[in-house]
């Protein structure tokens, strides 16, 4: 048979009408509104130019968060204290790991872990709310009853910083927390409170952000009080300042963090991703809810379909003979 | 209407042992896999946390099941008046929605982490409902059912239920509706789902356009997988290859397929990323493989003598779903790049699961096809 | 070959060593400078020849720590050392005789073996106002260094002060110190750092050069590799304790009493070179050295570290190769492909895109047969008509 011309306008037009309905929103609508940094939150401050690569934090962070040793026969405390591991990366034993950037004219070291962005991809993603961000300290939760291990999470996740435990029958999903649970006990994070260094600094992100910005203007050999453990604690180390990469990792990037990174070197460099100044939490978002808004534009269209199909069904619906 | 009938003929063939074989070979997989857990036998990891099955299960498998959504467009929406000729085959693209999607919500418990807490997603004091997977999971268990209704009338008709069977087509208009409403929303939604994981995703394919590229690409691998399917079905059952409906539904898809490359294109000059296909990387391969598929159905349907030739119908449909299967495996494992230290490729008991679930829809689509009613019925 | 008085036992007399001590000295010497076993007989034979070049000792600006550490060591104790195993011509805290005739007796050494003797330097030598802030015999050090220095065979620089000004020379240094080889500037001298220095690097130092004449292998500063080629923490006891980020943040505190590491005191072991932690302090007994008893390192052995920098100040690792034990940025995480999966993969993919093309090809010879078919029906219908 042929197809004669009114046909294929009539297909052609079809396929424009289906594209029409669908998703010409996400042409039309841009991300939605950026979320605030709360007031109170905390975060960390991490240097590249004074970590020395001693993995306290590494350590640290083991000791702080239960079962975290690479392999389970290392969880037997020894001494009070869990047999240290090398860890090759973040995993679902490891939190936070040091890693090691060669260049011909140096090396830097780069602390990988969970950034706690403002606006996190993985509390926008997790379709059950496993995943929370605190409202006061801004860190973002997990809480193990309800997840399903979709594992949607580590694919939303631009940093891959939460682990899952891939290895066991019955697993879940691992992440810091920026040891939340130490706050009660007047502690704050493990990796901060034993960096000797103040190359991981804890604080709340606007004393941070303001301490790094200081840290920035400073001259190069310039000598300067770092701040160690946590910005309030009055310890101070003492030393010249090295030459920075003029750019706060984690200030803007993603839609800001709270987990930031001062380096010699472009940070992009350490590992860590070229984000755009937009979260993509809030481009997907941006999307979602404008297709989704009021759940206004599917009730529409099932309403044209219900229509439709009710009037294409005409001859459907009138009992046959063949039926009887 | 065109009436249905069973094919019949006998049920346990040679293909359906050898597929037998391999769902038993999946199972001694599966028991590994709840025993040690998943890292026993795939190879996925925190940086290709979906591994090949959500992508192949999932996003493929819903993708070749939108078959009936396919073919419900045409009917229901585009369909007055010529009715008569699309309806045929809209039972048998039913029943391969409902294999593709019903496997697809079945490979959850598979590949769920925490698959015995599954009924927390159905809480709704649990959604969160800024989660694009929580609207691809709620409205596609929705559309399992939805489809199990839609497929109902052949069950009913296989059972003789008159009664109830004349009930149900008063009522079926609502059933269509939402038949058509569900996957346009979710197909769409499995597409958004990639927007979020931003740069980790090759700009080839990371685009805000996701959700409209992905449901045009499901209505066409749906019609690919019907074309196909059918003709293939008829060919080794030996029944009328209905060319003229499917000439009818290709010349729909000549738009579509159009319309598909326009965006696909379109985007990417407007993104200014054209020149990522000339890379001749991995990427840039993938991508010119993935839209050879696409045009090569576009080039064969353009002609009207193509259109009614089995052959070239069933080639274009092939390409047309090889194509839609490449560029959703090619925007979730090949584009996709956690970080450039992360390695993945499947292990072999990741891919005798995915394999394990084909030749369930290969062993059980004829026996259905066999028992009801879901033929189109044969003239001769 | 007897070189001391031993009764029929074997046993020593008096001081001395019997000649299976001694023995075993030669061959622990010859371990400690990093030379093969076989080296122990030669050491032996150059210790013992009589001919031996003399040692010309020289106190500048000092505090005799350097000698008082000398007289800690017990492997052998000073008067073996000085009395049998080196032959030491001059030296103004052991010589029994003093004034000018000792000044004479050095004299006369000096000219006797030019060329030949070798000089060993102790403390800084002013070079403010020509010198004149430290004088022995009425010259300036600076005189006789520059007198002495250019017949010497080889110049050791004993303790820190020697070597650079260590902590004479710490700022603001009113009278110029300088070191060694700052005045001697044509001449290489054999730095060994370290305030006191340890007893054993000068006496294996000694020793190399009695037995092979020529200079150990020296790094860029002029310090034996055998002793200073590798930081403290290297070999620190408690290094463990610094990987595992075990720190005592304060002093007395129960990371301090469980022996942490002291890098938060501000220990500068880690841009120190010195091998205090592997032969210890002095030989006064296990772990008596500055870490081992409890205080950071305040890198004593390192110009621009010691004296320079605040004592409690956080020290600066050097890694002069960054340590193999750290992950890399681009370490790979997962599992690439396998041949069984591969082969499986390839294996579907293969049988899948086959009987796409078997169907198609079936397909085509079915339409063309039905083509056929149908032009041979209008034949024989036309044929009909």
């Amino acid at each position: 048979m042929g197809i004669n011309r009114r046909d294929f306008l009539k297909g052609a037009a079809g396929s424009g009408l289906l594209l029409a309905a669908d998703a010409s929103p996400a042409l039309a609508f841009g991300p939605r509104t950026p979320k605030e940094l709360p007031p109170d939150a905390v975060g960390i401050l991490f240097d590249s130019t004074l970590c020395i690569g001693c993995n306290a934090c590494v350590f640290r962070c083991k000791q702080a968060n239960p079962h975290m040793a690479l392999r389970p026969e290392f969880n037997v405390p020894i001494g009070g204290l869990k047999i240290h591991d090398t860890p090759i990366g973040l995993s679902e034993n490891t939190l936070t790991v040091i890693k090691l950037y060669k260049h011909d004219g140096g090396h830097s070291f780069i602390k990988h872990q969970c950034m706690h962005c403002i606006d996190p991809a993985c509390v926008s993603a997790c379709p059950v709310t496993a995943f929370t961000k605190d409202p006061k300290t801004g860190i973002v939760k997990f809480c193990k009853r309800v997840c399903i291990g979709c594992r949607y999470c580590q694919l939303a996740c631009p940093f891959v910083a939460i682990g899952f435990k891939w290895d066991e029958p019955f697993p879940e999903m691992v992440r810091c927390q920026l040891c939340d649970h130490l706050i009660p006990l007047g502690k704050y994070a493990a990796c901060c409170s034993y960096c000797p260094t103040g190359a991981a600094l804890y604080g709340r992100v606007a004393d941070l952000r303001k301490e790094a910005s200081r840290r920035l203007d400073l001259e190069y050999g310039e000598p300067y009080r770092f701040p160690v453990n946590h910005i309030e604690s009055g310890r101070k180390s003492f030393r010249p300042a090295a030459k920075y990469y003029p750019n706060i990792y984690g200030d803007t990037e993603g839609g800001g963090l709270q987990v930031m990174v001062l380096a010699g070197v472009s940070p992009l460099r350490l590992g860590l991703p070229d984000l755009p100044d937009v979260s993509n939490a809030a481009v997907s978002e941006g999307v979602f809810k404008t297709i989704y808004k009021w759940f206004a534009a599917p009730i529409v269209l099932l309403g044209a379909l219900v229509y439709l199909a009710y009037r294409n069904t005409e001859e459907y619906r009138k009992p046959k003979d063949e039926d009887d | 209407m065109a009436a249905s009938e069973p094919l019949g003929g006998k049920i346990i063939t040679k293909p359906f042992i050898f597929f037998s074989v391999i769902m038993f070979i999946t199972l001694i997989f599966l028991v590994e896999r709840y025993i040690f857990g998943l890292g026993s036998m795939t190879n996925m990891n925190d940086g290709f946390t979906w591994g090949i099955w959500k992508p192949w299960l999932i996003y493929i498998g819903t993708a070749i099941g939108c078959g009936g959504y396919a073919m419900a467009i045409m009917v229901y929406i585009f369909g007055k008046g010529t009715k008569a000729h699309y309806y045929p085959l809209l039972r048998f693209a039913i029943l391969t929605s409902l294999f593709g999607y019903t496997l697809g919500g079945t490979s959850l418990i598979v590949d769920l982490g925490r698959y015995w807490l599954f009924y927390e997603f159905m809480l709704p004091w649990n959604w969160n409902l800024t989660s694009v997977l929580l609207e691809v999971g709620l409205c596609m268990a929705l559309y399992i059912g939805i489809l199990w209704l839609e497929f109902a009338p052949a069950v009913l008709e296989k059972l003789k239920k008159k009664k109830l069977l004349r009930v149900f087509k008063k009522v079926f208009f609502v059933v269509v509706a939402f038949g058509l409403l569900l996957p346009t929303m979710h197909q769409s939604s499995l597409g958004l789902m990639m927007v979020i994981v931003g740069h980790k995703l090759s700009p080839l394919w990371q685009t805000n356009l996701l959700p409209l590229l992905s449901v045009v690409s499901a209505v066409m691998m749906g019609t690919g997988a019907v074309i196909a399917g059918w003709i293939g079905t008829a060919h080794i059952y030996k029944r009328p290859y209905e060319t003229n409906i499917l000439s009818r539904v290709s010349v729909v898809m000549m738009g579509l397929i159009g319309a598909y490359l326009v965006l696909r294109f379109g985007d990417l000059i407007w993104r200014g990323q054209i020149g990522l296909i000339f890379a001749g990387d991995v990427n840039s391969f993938a991508f010119i493989i993935e839209n050879i598929l696409h045009i090569i159905p576009l080039l064969i349907l353009a002609s009207p003598a193509n259109r009614i030739s089995p052959q070239k119908l069933f080639i274009a449909g092939t390409c047309l779903l090889s194509g839609g299967t490449l560029w959703r495996h090619n925007y979730l494992v090949t584009g996709f790049c956690p970080a450039p230290q992360w390695v993945f490729f499947p292990a072999v008991g990741e891919v005798v699961i995915v394999l394990g679930f084909v030749a369930f829809a290969m062993a059980a689509i004829p026996v259905m096809l066999k028992v009801l009613p879901v033929a189109p019925k044969s003239d001769h | 070959m007897e070189c001391h008085e031993v009764d029929k036992n074997g046993k020593k007399l008096g001081g001395g060593v019997s000649r299976r001590d001694f023995l075993k000295f030669c061959a622990v010497m010859a371990a400690s400078i990093g030379l093969p076993l076989g080296a122990g007989s030669k050491i032996a034979e150059a210790i013992t020849d009589p001919n031996r070049p003399p040692v010309i000792w020289l106190s500048f600006s000092e505090c005799t720590g350097c000698v008082m550490s000398l007289l800690q060591a017990h492997h052998p104790t000073l008067d073996t050392f000085l009395l049998d195993l080196i032959s030491l011509d001059y030296t103004r805290m052991f010589m029994t005789t003093a004034g000018h005739t000792a000044t004479a007796l050095r004299d006369k050494s000096i000219e006797e073996n030019k060329g030949k003797f070798i000089l060993v330097v102790e403390g800084a030598i002013p070079t403010k106002d020509n010198g004149i802030y430290c004088k022995s015999g009425g010259r300036t050090a600076l005189d006789i260094l520059k007198d002495v220095g250019p017949k010497a065979a080889f110049i050791i620089a004993l303790g820190s002060c020697t070597v650079w000004g260590g902590a004479a020379a710490a700022h603001p240094n009113p009278t110029g110190l300088k070191g060694v080889d700052k005045i001697l500037t044509d001449k290489t001298v054999i730095n060994l750092n370290t305030c006191p220095p340890s007893p054993y690097n000068l006496l294996s130092t000694v020793i190399h050069l009695l037995t092979f004449n020529e200079l150990p292998a020296l790094d860029d500063k002029g310090r034996p590799k055998f002793a200073y080629s590798r930081t403290v923490c290297n070999n620190c006891e408690r290094v463990y304790n610094f990987r595992a980020g075990r720190f005592a943040w304060q002093f007395g505190d129960e990371g301090h009493k469980k022996g942490y590491c002291l890098f938060a005191l501000g220990c500068k072991g880690p841009q120190t070179f010195s091998n205090c932690p592997s032969i210890l302090f002095g030989g006064a007994g296990a772990e008596t050295w500055c870490v081992g008893i409890g205080h950071p390192c305040c890198g004593c052995a390192e110009e621009g570290v010691g004296w320079t920098l605040p004592l409690h100040q956080l020290g600066d690792p050097l890694y002069h190769f960054p340590p193999s034990h750290f992950a890399r940025i681009d370490e790979p995480v997962g599992m690439g492909a396998t041949a069984a999966a591969a082969a499986v993969v390839a294996g579907s993919v293969g049988i899948a895109v086959g009987a796409g093309a078997v169907l198609a090809k079936r397909l085509g010879k079915e339409e063309k047969k039905a083509k056929e078919l149908s032009e041979k029906e209008d034949a024989t219908v036309a044929k009909e008509e």
